[in-house]
Parts: C-alpha cells; structure tokens; sequence
C-alpha cells in the first residue's frame, strides 16, 4: 500500500513536470490495446488485436534500437465505465503514450472524449462515422472503415451489378437507422429502387416478420443494418426461409469475418461486406497470418490486422518525430505515406479519417472454399476515392 | 442481521453516536483512498456504494428485492448529462435535478410496484425499469447507443473548476457521505423501525395502525432519488451518460454488492461496491473471465456467506466478545 501511495506521488509529480520535459530524447513509447478480451466481440477484435499490437511492436522495435517500445492490454468489458476509467489511468499515471482498438461505439466515443482532453493520441476501429465528426479530434485516427465507407462501398457496386431494388431490415437504434438512411440515399443516388424498410429491435430473435416483408417486397436485394448477433440471427433466419437460396442478394454493411464463421458458408454464402483487409488477399498477408497463427491458432481478421498497421504507422511517426510529443507525432502521422500490405500511398486527414485501400468482399459458396478459414473473395476492388471516408468539409467535424 | 450486538461500547449505544462514527470513519477512510487507489477508481467506488446504499435501504431494510435500480440510477445520469451539455448548467444544479427526476420516476414506479410483494413486485420493477432503458434507447435526446459526451467537467457553482481530480473527488465524498446520512438517518429513525417491522411481519404493522403502503413508497422513492444522486454523481465524475447504466445488468450489480457486503447492514453496501469496482479494474488488465469471477463470487456469496463480509465480520466479533 506504501509503495503505491508513493507510485501515486511520483506519478503527480512528474505529471506536475510535465511541460518542461516534453523535448526529452525518446527513449521509450508506450501503447495500450483497449478492447473487449471476453464478450461478443473478443474473436474479431479482442487477444488477437493484442497480439498483433506486439507483432507491431516487435517489427518496428528493429528500427527504433535503443528505444524501449511497451505493450500493455486491457479488457473494458464492453462496459465505458470500466474503459474510460481505464483510458484515464493508462494516460494520467501509466504514461501510456497511444490507445488502440477501442472496439464498441460507446467506449470509443469515450475514451476519444478522455483522450482528447488531455491531447493524447487514440486510434480507433470501430464503424462510426462520428468519430471524425461531431466527436472528432485532432489527436485521434480512425483507422477502420465507418459506416459511410461501408455503405458507400457495397451500394455503388451492388446495383452496378444489376441488383437493382431493395429492401432494409433494421436494428431501432440511432447507429444502424442512420447507417440505413446513408444506404438508402446511395442507392438511389446509383440509380436503384428502394423499396421498403422493417425495423426491429436490438438484441431480437425472431425476424420472421421480417424476413416476410422482406420476401412479399420482391427486392432482389436485402440491407441488414445491424451489428454482431443481431446479423449473424437475421441472416440465419434469410436462410431458413429460402431467401438465399432464390437467389435473393444480401447485404450486411457491418459485417465480420468471425461472424461468417459463426454462421458457417452453407448460410452465409453470397452476403457482401467491406472492409479493408483479408489474411488471404496476398504474400505479404498471408506470411503475417503464419506469423500471428503461431500464437493465436487462426488466422487475423481484418480489425486485427489493422490494428497491425495502424501499431505500425504511429511507430514510424513517433520515429520520424523523435518524440512522443502528441503534436509532433500527429504531424507525421498525417505526413507519412500509409504503405502496409495492399494499401499503396494511403494518407491519414485532418479530422483524423484515413483514405486506404478498401474492398467489396463476397462470402463464398462452400464448394469454393478450399479451407476452414477459406471463406472471403473479392468482388469488387475499391479505388482509393471509391473507399474513402466523407470528405473533411462535409464530416461535421469542428477543429 | 440489524440486531445491536450486546457487547457496544457505552459511547456508541445510541444509534445517533454510532451513525456520527460511522460518518467520521467513512470521512477518514474517503480521504485516504485516493492514495491507495487511482483518484478515478475511488470515485466510482464512492457512487457505486451510494447507490448500493440507497438500494440496501429497500433491499435491506425493507425487504423488498426491487430488480430495477438501474432507470433511476440511470435516468439520472442522463438527466445530469444532458442538462449540463446541451443546457449548461454548472454541475450541482445537474446533480440536483438528476436526482429530482430519479425521485419522481420512483414515485411513480414506485405507485405501480408495491401494489405486489416478492417475486411479482420483482418483476414489475424489472419490467418498468426496461421501459426506461427502451425510451433512453429511442429518444433523440439521449443519442441513441452513443451516449452522451458532456465534455469538460464545468466549474461548481459556476466557481470551482472540477477539472482537477482532487476537487472532484472532494466533491464526489462530500456527495457520498451526505447521502450515506441521510440513509442511515432514516434506518435509524422511528420511519426506520417501522420500515423494519414492516418487513418482518406486514399484516402486523398494519394491524398497529401504520399505512403501510406510504411508509413503502416512501421508502421507495427516498432509494430512487438517491440512486439518482449517485447516478448524477457518475455522469460528472465519468463525463458521460450511457446506455450502461440504465441496462438490467446494473440493477443486477448493485443487488451483487448489497450481498457481497451484507444486506441489511449499514457499511456492507459501501464494502461490496469497493469490491466490486476494485474486482472491474484489477480484472481489466488481466484480459478475459471477468464474468466467470463475477458469476462466481456471485455463487459463492449466495451459497457461503449469507451476511456478506461485513455481516459475517461483525457476526464473529459479536461471538467473541460475549
């Protein structure tokens, strides 16, 4: 107890020093993986986010000799309470330097909050748009793809590819209507036809209504704007009507490569998502997927290697700016080219969203697949502009 | 499990000379905290054990298991959050009215709850509590599963900058023992003892005359407003409101702290919810099976010991003294 009531001290008193040591020599970089390690969204981001943060950590370390580059990882049990309480301790006391992951909306909006008060730097891979919005900050990024991209993404391409009329099926909550509302301007925006719209519930079980509504509309095409167990039970239930089986076309905007899983390729085939990276897409990718295997036992999802690349571009940041410095370091995170695995000359903006490679990608049929974690093509490759975020102007976001 | 151990000191017979030390003691436990934990961790171990305080006074007290704290702890919070951001008012009057509107909700779910007793005034909390989660989910206001940012803490009484986590903290354990009195006051006042019989023997108490039916919405709305000043609290301390705090599984956590501490007693609730926080945080680092403990201990507790910690300590200490 002594001991850390004299931690405690310490920590104030160099807190208290603070401004006058901000140009010290870098001599160590501290990160922090914030995520959820036990609940639903343990599989897509959780332990392997962690460990691909180390695998981060490890590379760049050959680069940055003499600097002295810290992992920590903590669980926010999908509760904010828990994860802003932790984004405070990990800044205030344990001089953690970036927060990473920080999956579930409401913790990242959070700790983006916490952060920002104390200028310190976070990199968020959640979906939403917001966090380079209303919420925006000049020390944060938004590594992943937001709603707008994944709508924007699977729109264009869905009714370029003569899937023409549409029907949504909604999760009643702000998030995922605002996502349906983007998605129904895009389509007819691309010169498709949207034809109805059911809303449920979260955390429902029975979509039959529906599923009904859905098939009496005849739209060759069905949003689900939802998120994790609502998706993978809508989808189930598309299934058990025979929906897919017609030949009815299925879009899950937010949709995760452990989701897939869950739901097996027999039910999943043919629903279409974006995102911005695949273990299989090419070599580079699938020599970090061995690597990451090792540990891990599968291959990383798309979240978890951006939390690789994203680990990897602030240490080239923190490099390039020879400090910790949050605006040092924000300058040359927004300076330095984006260039990991398949992105080519990505670029991070002001409101902190990041203009990389990002992809249409199609489950597979099970006789396509070749393997247990076979299970994604690409159906369309997104150019740069196709996949970027809003622009800056029309974000929301003040500065 | 309220039964004064024979063996107290003279000086701390009268319930108005141990609530006072009581008080004191838990004032200079308060300002020792911040140095053996994370100033934001004694905080929330502050609000959490005034809300499991305020739920210990139905729970324990009255005897009724209300399954639905959360909307008053929670509505509060939004309540707080949402009049300091978006209306700006300096934090106490947030605080205030967060907890006028909890207050007025149990009134109201109060009304409709203790029309029943046991497991159906279980439910109807239960159930009216899911109404409140549902409406902050839809309501344009409370900004769906986003929460709400409030931003910078604001200045009390438009003066002190709580910015800093000492004066917030300050302000946080003046809130806290405040409420912890007025709770205790109203255990130990005559209203308490009815309170007490009440929930030994109803037809009794009604048979000596007592509308019983006041004395438990009393009872009722006084455990909701405090838990809405605990809730309000939250939403300062924490910058935040969201839909974490009206869900069932608050109600189902601050019920778990009344148990671990010890139902019925005056400190249990305050134990159980340091445990409690404390369990969150430290678990945090260590990645997965926070729920696996926290069902555990849940198990354990119900299964080994019934009083919780405080009650089985002054249980022992009662035995050995005599």
């Amino acid at each position: 107890m002594l001991m850390r009531a004299m931690l405690a001290g310490a920590a104030m008193l160099a807190l208290a020093c603070a401004p006058a040591m901000a140009q010290t020599p870098l001599t160590q970089v501290k990160i922090g993986v914030l995520s959820d390690m036990s609940g639903p969204l343990a599989d897509a981001y959780g332990p392997g986010s962690l460990h691909a943060a180390e695998l981060a950590a490890a590379d760049s370390q050959k680069l940055m000799p003499g600097v002295k580059i810290e992992v920590v990882g903590a669980n926010h049990q999908n509760k904010v309470d828990v994860g802003s309480s932790i984004a405070r301790q990990w800044y205030d006391q344990e001089k953690v330097d970036a927060i990473f992951d920080i999956v579930n909306t409401a913790v990242a909006i959070a700790v983006q909050g916490v952060a920002k008060e104390r200028k310190k730097i976070n990199w968020q891979m959640t979906g939403a748009s917001s966090l380079t919005g209303q919420y925006c900050s000049p020390w944060a990024v938004h590594w992943s793809t937001d709603t707008h991209i994944q709508t924007n993404g699977v729109a264009a391409g869905v009714v370029a590819a003569g899937g023409d009329t549409w029907f949504h099926i909604t999760a009643d909550y702000s998030g995922t209507r605002e996502m349906a509302n983007q998605l129904k301007a895009l389509i007819e925006k691309n010169g498709g036809k949207f034809l109805g719209e059911a809303l449920f519930p979260m955390g429902s079980t029975d979509f039959a209504s529906a599923v009904v509504q859905a098939q009496a509309s005849g739209a060759k095409v069905i949003a689900l704007s939802s998120g994790g167990l609502d998706t993978v039970n809508a989808i189930k239930q598309l299934a058990e009507f025979g929906l897919v089986k017609q030949g009815k076309k299925i879009v899950a905007p937010a949709m995760f490569v452990t989701d897939v899983k869950a739901l097996g390729l027999e039910v999943a085939q043919g629903v279409t998502f974006v995102d911005s990276a695949y273990w299989d897409l090419s070599d580079d990718l699938r020599a970090f997927s061995k690597r990451f295997e090792e540990k891990i036992k599968k291959p990383p999802t798309p979240q978890q290697i951006n939390v690789y690349t994203s680990v990897m571009h602030y240490l080239a940041a923190v490099k390039a700016a020879g400090t910790t410095d949050s605006d040092a370091v924000m300058a040359k995170v927004r300076s330095l080219p984006i260039n990991y695995f398949n992105t080519k000359d990505g670029r991070v903006r002001e409101n902190g969203s990041v203009v990389k490679q990002r992809y249409v990608f199609e489950v597979k049929s099970p006789a396509e697949s070749k393997g247990p974690w076979d299970l994604l093509k690409v159906a369309r490759e997104l150019t740069l502009e196709q996949g970027a975020p809003l622009p800056v102007d029309q974000s929301g976001c003040k500065l | 499990m309220s039964g004064k151990p024979s063996s107290t000191p003279a000086w701390l017979a009268s319930p108005r000379a141990r609530e006072l030390a009581y008080l004191v003691g838990l004032a200079a436990a308060g300002a020792l905290l911040p140095l053996v934990v994370y100033p934001t961790l004694a905080m929330k171990i502050l609000y959490f054990g005034l809300f499991a305080c305020a739920y210990n006074l139905l729970f324990g007290y009255l005897g009724l298991l209300a399954f639905g704290h959360a909307a008053f702890f929670g509505l509060a919070s939004y309540v707080c959050a949402h009049l300091v951001t978006v209306v700006g008012l300096t934090p106490e009057l947030g605080i205030l009215a967060g907890t006028a509107a909890a207050a007025a909700l149990g009134a109201v779910i109060g009304w409709l709850a203790i029309k029943r007793t046991g497991l159906y005034f279980a439910m109807i909390t239960l159930a009216l509590a899911q109404v409140v989660y549902f409406y902050l989910v839809q309501a344009p206001w409370s900004m769906g599963e986003d929460g709400i940012q409030t931003g910078p803490r604001g200045k009390l009484f438009g003066v002190i900058s709580l910015a800093d986590n000492t004066s917030m903290y300050v302000v946080t354990l003046v809130i806290f023992l405040a409420g912890f009195a007025i709770v205790n006051r109203a255990v130990n006042s005559p209203f308490g003892e009815v309170l007490t019989a009440i929930r030994d023997n109803e037809p009794r108490a009604v048979s000596l005359g007592y509308d019983t039916r006041r004395f438990k919405l009393l009872a009722f709305t006084l455990s909701a407003a405090i838990s809405g000043l605990a809730g309000a609290t939250k939403a300062i301390v924490l910058q935040l409101a969201n839909l974490g705090d009206v869900h069932f599984s608050m109600s189902g956590e601050v019920l778990l702290a009344v148990l671990i501490g010890g139902i019925g007693t005056a400190l249990g609730p305050i134990v159980g919810a340091a445990v409690l926080m404390t369990m969150f945080d430290a678990l945090a680092k260590t990645g997965a099976w926070v729920q696996a403990i926290q069902g555990a201990l849940f198990v354990g507790f119900v299964l080994l010991l019934r009083s919780g910690v405080v009650g089985t300590l002054s249980g022992l200490f009662a035995r050995k003294t005599r």
